[in-house]
């Protein structure tokens, strides 16, 4: 009678514990959905936010710039930016921190179309390029160009709104369009499959870090507990998505209907293969490189007409991560 | 009263109000600790406008022609749908629904298409404007060419006058007051249709300074060209309101 007296008194307090442990913790995802958001809807859909006593809501974005100035004013706790634009916010006074890693190898790239492809770095000599400006592509080429030997004077930019990128190339408006190498499957649902012509950075030589996620000083001051746990959920949420990436499409579409399940898909796909690499393997989803991250500040305080240098420590802490292995 | 304190005169209210929300604003930023990306202080901006790498002329050349063209245009476009509309019932019937429903269209979704169709530069940007901007300008011609006092009429009849004496000397004077009214409002159309126009897609002009240095969170440029823009919006109203002056004076009221 007593023991089962104490069972329920047990049970009373843990359900009390857990219910105001359930802490709220908002996540800006940088733009509206696309397939490496999975992960987190994933995480969210299997409890694994909840196991850990946080109370996740996902928001959309406009764009990495819009997620920092989120996260940075405190409307919301933690959010997915590209590196560089995260690197460069810096030297503008945010406080934000890259806490983890999201692509490991740079998807960093430039669309073409078959009919006038651009498919080595001398082709870009005469062509014009869209993009917006804040795009990561636009601001490091000066640094491609040096890489590779091309003349940046001799590439004609154009401001173009994110939106537009893709219809903007399938009608020919321009020769090249700046974008992530995992859009391809959206480019070739516009233009046509076998059109487009892509020319990755990674395989020129460039490498810069560019997807991950950061969290501003509040919450790494004041909740530095529920940071941990959101970035070790999120993770854990990456793997299942790399172990069965036909099963967290079904959640994904279930959490956000309005997706176009196969584009999604083949970009998610995608995005996993930015993933699949020995650093990922041997030090866990995400994880940061010291070195390359600081040659990554580099190449950013050199290339990208910041008003003070930025440095390598200010940008990134490894005090929130949690190794979640990569499943076999 | 000499002419300059005239101007004064008229205008101090003005003057006071401008130096008492700039003040604010520097006070603002100084006591609030409000980072420089999000809310720029007056001297950082002022700064930007004399200072800064931004090559000012170019960008200020390229909109202003787009705003120029854009207002022309959307003029031009909207005194002539406005006159077959009060010329002809049946044209009015066939014409107001579709003018109404383009009206209404938001041009921002509009802009990217525009983008496939003629691509980017000044001619589509002053297009975006002129269609942001016509719309008063027809109904405001329409009106005036119609609703014209029937004693007027009543006089045009005794002295046999033609129709189209009558749509001369009578109509048009009496519509130049409405669609002077209009073009004030296309006036402010026409800079925000080539500003969106440039946001979508461009190479040169005030927009695109705003978006590039909006993306570097550079805020003080950005809020600098939303300066020139004004002053650009300004001038041309302060045109209008001028001719306004010029070829209407007996219906200059309060302005």
């Amino acid at each position: 009678m007593r023991r089962a007296l104490w069972l329920a008194v047990a049970t009373l307090l843990a359900c009390a514990g857990s219910a105001s442990a359930q802490e709220k913790f908002k996540f800006a995802l940088n733009w509206f959905a696309v397939g490496d958001h999975a992960a987190y809807w994933v995480a969210l859909d299997k409890g694994y936010y909840k196991a850990k006593g946080l109370d996740v809501t996902l928001e959309n974005s406009k764009g990495s710039g819009d997620s920092i100035a989120k996260v940075d004013t405190g409307r919301a706790d933690a959010g997915l930016a590209d590196a560089a634009v995260v690197i460069a916010s810096k030297a503008r006074g945010t406080t934000i921190k890259i806490v983890g890693m999201v692509f490991d190898k740079t998807p960093l790239n430039i669309f073409s179309l078959k009919s006038k492809p651009l498919a080595k770095p001398k082709d870009l000599e005469g062509a014009t390029l869209g993009s917006p400006p804040g795009d990561a592509q636009r601001q490091m080429f000066p640094a491609f160009a040096k890489l590779n030997h091309i003349d940046a004077s001799k590439v004609k930019w154009v401001n173009i709104e994110p939106a537009a990128k893709i219809a903007a190339l399938a009608e020919k408006r321009m020769d090249g369009v700046a974008d992530y190498t995992t859009g391809l499957p959206l480019y070739e649902k516009a233009a046509g499959k076998g059109n487009i012509v892509m020319m990755p950075w990674a395989n020129f030589g460039f490498d810069l870090y560019s997807m991950s996620i950061m969290a501003s000083e509040k919450t790494m001051k004041e909740r530095p507990k529920a940071l941990k746990a959101f970035l070790e959920a999120s993770y854990m949420g990456w793997r299942d998505v790399m172990a069965d990436p036909k099963a967290a499409m079904v959640i994904f579409k279930k959490r956000v209907p309005e997706i176009d399940v196969d584009t999604i898909y083949a970009n998610m796909l995608m995005g996993l293969d930015l993933m699949k690499t020995k650093q990922y393997a041997e030090h866990g989803i995400g994880s940061i490189d010291d070195k390359r991250m600081c040659a990554s500040v580099d190449l950013v305080n050199t290339y990208m007409g910041l008003p003070k240098k930025v440095d390598c420590k200010d940008v990134y802490t490894k005090d929130f991560y949690t190794k979640v292995d990569m499943p076999k | 009263m000499t002419k300059l304190n005239a101007f004064g005169h008229r205008y101090w209210p003005t003057i006071a109000l401008f130096i008492a929300l700039l003040a604010a604003w520097q006070i603002a930023v100084s006591f609030s600790g409000i980072r420089e990306y999000l809310l720029p202080s007056p001297l950082s901006v002022w700064h930007a406008l004399w200072h800064g790498d931004v090559a000012w002329s170019q960008h200020l050349w390229v909109t202003t022609w787009e705003i120029v063209g854009a207002f022309l245009m959307a003029a031009g476009v909207g005194v002539l749908l406005g006159t077959a509309i009060a010329w002809s019932p049946m044209l009015a019937n066939a014409l107001v629904p579709f003018l109404v429903f383009v009206n209404t269209l938001p041009k921002v979704a509009v802009a990217p298409l525009f983008l496939i169709w003629m691509g980017y530069g000044i001619f589509p940007n002053m297009l975006m404007g002129a269609l942001i901007g016509f719309f008063p300008v027809v109904i405001n011609t329409a009106v005036g060419l119609s609703q014209v006092e029937a004693d007027m009429l009543d006089l045009g009849r005794v002295f046999n006058a033609p129709q189209w004496k009558i749509f001369l000397k009578i109509r048009i004077p009496n519509a130049l007051p409405y669609i002077l009214s209009a073009l004030k409002i296309t006036a402010t159309a026409a800079v925000v249709g080539a500003i969106v126009g440039e946001f979508v897609a461009s190479q040169k002009g005030l927009g695109y300074v705003i978006v590039t240095t909006q993306s570097s969170m550079n805020t003080s440029v950005a809020f600098a060209a939303l300066i020139w823009i004004s002053i650009v919006g300004l001038v041309l109203y302060g045109i209008v309101v001028l001719l306004a002056r010029l070829w209407a004076p007996w219906a200059e009221g309060a302005d």
